[in-house]
């Protein structure tokens, strides 16, 4: 049922003879598609550690830091479980990484967390996370290799992690707007690469039209799928499997606030902070993938973090002192500032409950969808005991009750009523509500809604989340369509005007300027195809969205593709 | 890639486990096969390596998808990852080392209890172009045992030195063997991959033998069964010749 091997074993794999480095060539090759497998243990004196890299990669020890906390859940559960979630870490350009292509300032990481009873173990539980860290943000990718490796690496050691390196040494370069074949652990897949960064990828217009086979295709950069190929899953492991197919839909995670998703739609393109609670990092994961996917194909102009924990690095960014003090801390650094714009990060940890009640837009989520064990009977077990000056309320306040109301359950009142029914199949829990932070929904205090909302789609969705199954899936795909659609639909005037700006042939090699006043003459002329809730929002919608950092972003690579398309020069 | 999606598109794709003791020349038979190449001194394979390569069959073309495992005795527990669902399998041995033809029957033994019921075995007695020299020629030229993988714990100095010196050379009698292969139920070849004698041969005989109506009904049934779905995509290895018609007419896989 469990990993047959001991933690003994799994280090010095089936039977020694690892080589902790791969052959130049193949490791450039490798490093195309990630720069490393990372082990993340527990330390029972510094909490969470990078203990092992395959291969060995030079990483600086805050980033290392930064990995390694960002790989364990922030509460932990009694049970054995499994988990896997996805981050976001930033990281210098150049550097320690100058083997790895730098897109974007960030390194992705997709982990897979383990626990399990080891009475062996000084703390009784074996807990370890296998790590693939990478610069491609492709997690519906990512999130097939982790969840076919790390159940074999916990059965056969670390011979799986060389084995992985060397299928992903040959498969080819990740080329823009190509179909890859790999090969990877005895599976084959055809992984398509997105054009860009910023460009949606959809089933229909991809090399897999309708052949598409959710057993054997991936689009890399699609938020995870709901349900993974069984193939994938590990026989005969149940508590793999589950880890496999727990990613929830966007459906059943939005199911409390469908209504609302406009409104927050529209947070997303004008680039408003949003903080996401969430009762687990899987889950919270998934939805900021699902939020970042929404924009496409607006260039990205905010900040994202699957899942950011009280110990990331740019945590004094997003909390001000002020919120911190009566925590002990012996270096914040943290400065008074309000939320930054642009910036959309999940957490799992209440503490942020207090220390961001200054955000103005927060989502909580409820942990009754997708029922893994992974999610229920959450017993806080301290992370640390001695996190000296890296305290910032973590235990303190993860065994404390949350403010919220007192239907909620907190984390507390849920680890006495799992330690009561400690003999209780896990069945009879899953039906029960855990959340963490403010009650499940949406909530703003400055946002007013520009857009109308499709009455007749939420209606729709509705009926997918009473039904289940398939029809969530299928509501899920609806969802992504949907606001993609209005993302584009967002975009039409824009573009429409900037043509405009395209100086007659042999006139100049740059458009022309871009006038507020003009555009707007323009909007007025010929409507947007995203339907207002008056003329008025309109205007005042695209006002406010000039102002963000999106625009500038979005202008400055349209001139870039209408130049570089060389109509200038004609 | 509009013409390899295409055409993967209409091939019959078929799972291959190349099994064996280490330095028996696994990867050698697969790259002679589907780059029709030999190298000399290959480094060891960890895990399993991942090629592809087609083979045509009177009007049907399939597409072989070629796990190429370890032979290295850590990575012995990962092989029932490989041979699931597999559709054929090779198990190799080297002629000149009695001991691999032992540990290639233990793989059979495993493959017929554990793998697929429906799955094609085939016994390759690899190497065979040391036992030829010797037989060829009285000379004790400094023969290349080139497919001596130089990590391998089996392939002794020792070994090498008699190898090269053209006494003693076979090991493994060829009747031996196929007597072995008949009374199991396997395909049996004796091959080079230095030379490429029997290589096309192996492969092809494979391909004659694999229950493709079963393959092609068992993909109708869903993808839950991976075998012959019809994946897309262009080749995850840059040297891989789409056509083996296109190589020398010796290597043909046309039958």
């Amino acid at each position: 049922m469990t990993a047959k091997l001991g933690p003994a074993e799994l280090d010095i794999g089936v039977d020694g003879g690892i080589q902790h480095s791969l052959d130049p060539g193949k490791l450039v090759a490798m490093r195309r598609w990630i720069l490393c497998i990372a082990i993340v243990n527990f330390d029972i004196d510094t909490g969470p550690i990078v203990d092992q890299m395959y291969p060995s990669a030079s990483l600086d020890a805050g980033l290392k830091e930064n990995i390694a906390f960002s790989s364990f859940p922030d509460a932990s559960s009694a049970e054995s479980r499994t988990e896997i979630h996805s981050f976001r870490v930033r990281h210098a350009a150049g550097g320690a990484l100058e083997t790895t292509t730098v897109q974007d300032g960030f390194m992705y990481g997709f982990a897979y967390f383990l626990q399990r009873r080891d009475q062996a173990l000084k703390r009784g539980f074996l807990q370890r996370s296998v790590v693939i860290l990478t610069h491609l943000p492709y997690p519906s990718l990512f999130t097939v290799v982790i969840s076919k490796l790390a159940p074999l690496y916990f059965e056969h050691g670390t011979a799986m992690l060389e084995t992985a390196c060397h299928n992903i040494a040959n498969w080819s370069a990740p080329h823009p707007g190509s179909t890859v074949e790999v090969g990877f652990l005895g599976g084959v897949y055809a992984v398509a690469i997105p054009q860009g960064p910023d460009d949606p990828q959809f089933i229909e217009t991809s090399s897999f039209g309708v052949q598409f086979d959710a057993h054997q295709h991936i689009l890399a950069s699609i938020p995870p799928l709901t349900t993974l190929p069984s193939s994938l899953q590990s026989p005969g492991s149940p508590t793999f499997t589950m880890a496999a197919s727990q990613t929830p839909s966007i459906l059943s995670l939005c199911r409390s606030f469908l209504p609302s998703l406009w409104s927050i739609w529209e947070c997303l393109i004008l680039c408003e902070p949003i903080l996401v609670f969430a009762p687990s990092p899987s889950l919270s994961s998934v939805l900021i993938w699902w939020f970042r996917d929404f924009i496409r194909p607006l260039p990205l102009a905010f900040d994202f973090r699957p899942y950011f924990t009280i110990h990331d690095h740019d945590f004094p960014d997003f909390v001000p002192r002020a919120k911190m003090k009566g925590v002990a801390t012996s270096k914040s650094a943290a400065y008074a500032s309000p939320p930054k714009s642009g910036v959309v990060i999940g957490v799992t940890n209440p503490f942020f409950e207090s220390a961001c009640s200054h955000w103005p837009h927060v989502i909580s989520l409820s942990a009754e969808v997708a029922a893994p064990n992974a999610i229920t009977k959450a017993q806080t077990m301290s992370r640390s005991t001695s996190h000296k000056g890296r305290e910032r309320g973590s235990v303190r306040s993860m065994l404390a009750p949350t403010d919220g109301p007192s239907k909620s359950r907190s984390m507390f009142d849920f680890s006495l009523s799992s330690l009561s029914h400690a003999r209780t199949p896990p069945t009879s829990v899953q039906s029960q509500q855990t959340h963490v932070g403010p009650a499940p929904g949406w909530y703003t205090k400055t946002h007013a809604r520009y857009i109308s909302k499709d009455r007749a789609f939420i209606a729709q969705l509705e009926a997918a989340v009473a039904k289940g199954g398939i029809a969530e899936v299928e509501g899920s795909w609806a969802i992504r369509q949907h606001f993609s659609n209005r993302t584009t639909a967002m975009l039409a005037p824009l573009n429409r005007y900037l043509t405009s700006l395209i100086p007659p042939a042999g006139k100049g090699a740059r458009l022309r300027p871009f006038n507020d006043a003009d555009f707007f003459t323009s909007l007025e002329t010929h409507g947007s195809a995203l339907t207002f809730r008056s003329s008025a929002k309109r205007r005042a919608f695209y006002e406010r969205w000039m102002r963000t950092l999106a625009f500038g972003a979005w202008l400055a690579q349209a001139e870039e593709r209408i130049v570089g398309s060389g109509v200038l020069r004609q | 890639m509009a013409d390899a999606a295409a055409s993967a598109d209409k091939s019959i794709q078929v799972k291959l486990v190349l099994l064996g003791e280490a330095a028996v020349g696994k990867s050698s038979v697969v790259l002679r096969f589907v780059s029709n190449e030999f190298q000399a001194n290959k480094e060891p394979t960890i895990g399993a390596a991942f090629l592809t390569q087609k083979c045509r069959l009177e009007d049907r073309v399939l597409r072989y998808e070629i796990w190429d495992t370890a032979g290295q005795e850590r990575f012995h527990s990962l092989a029932p990852m490989y041979y699931r669902n597999a559709q054929a399998a090779v198990v190799v041995y080297d002629v000149t080392k009695a001991a691999s033809l032992d540990k290639a029957k233990s793989w059979v033994k495993e493959l017929q209890r554990q793998a697929n019921p429906h799955i094609v075995i085939a016994l390759a007695g690899n190497k065979v172009d040391l036992v030829n020299n010797a037989a060829a020629s009285s000379s004790s030229t400094t023969e290349e045992t080139s497919e001596d993988e130089p990590d391998d714990a089996t392939a002794t100095p020792a070994e090498l030195a008699q190898a090269a010196s053209g006494d003693g050379l076979r090991a493994v009698a060829r009747d031996e063997a196929q007597a072995y292969a008949t009374e199991a139920g396997l395909l049996f070849f004796e091959t080079s991959a230095k030379t490429g004698e029997g290589i096309v041969e192996l492969f092809t005989e494979i391909a004659k033998k694999i229950p493709i109506e079963h393959i092609l009904a068992s993909t109708r049934g869903g993808g839950a069964n991976r075998p012959g779905g019809a994946a897309s995509g262009s080749n995850a290895q840059g040297n891989v010749n789409l056509d083996a018609n296109n190589q020398t007419p010796k290597n043909a896989c046309n039958c």
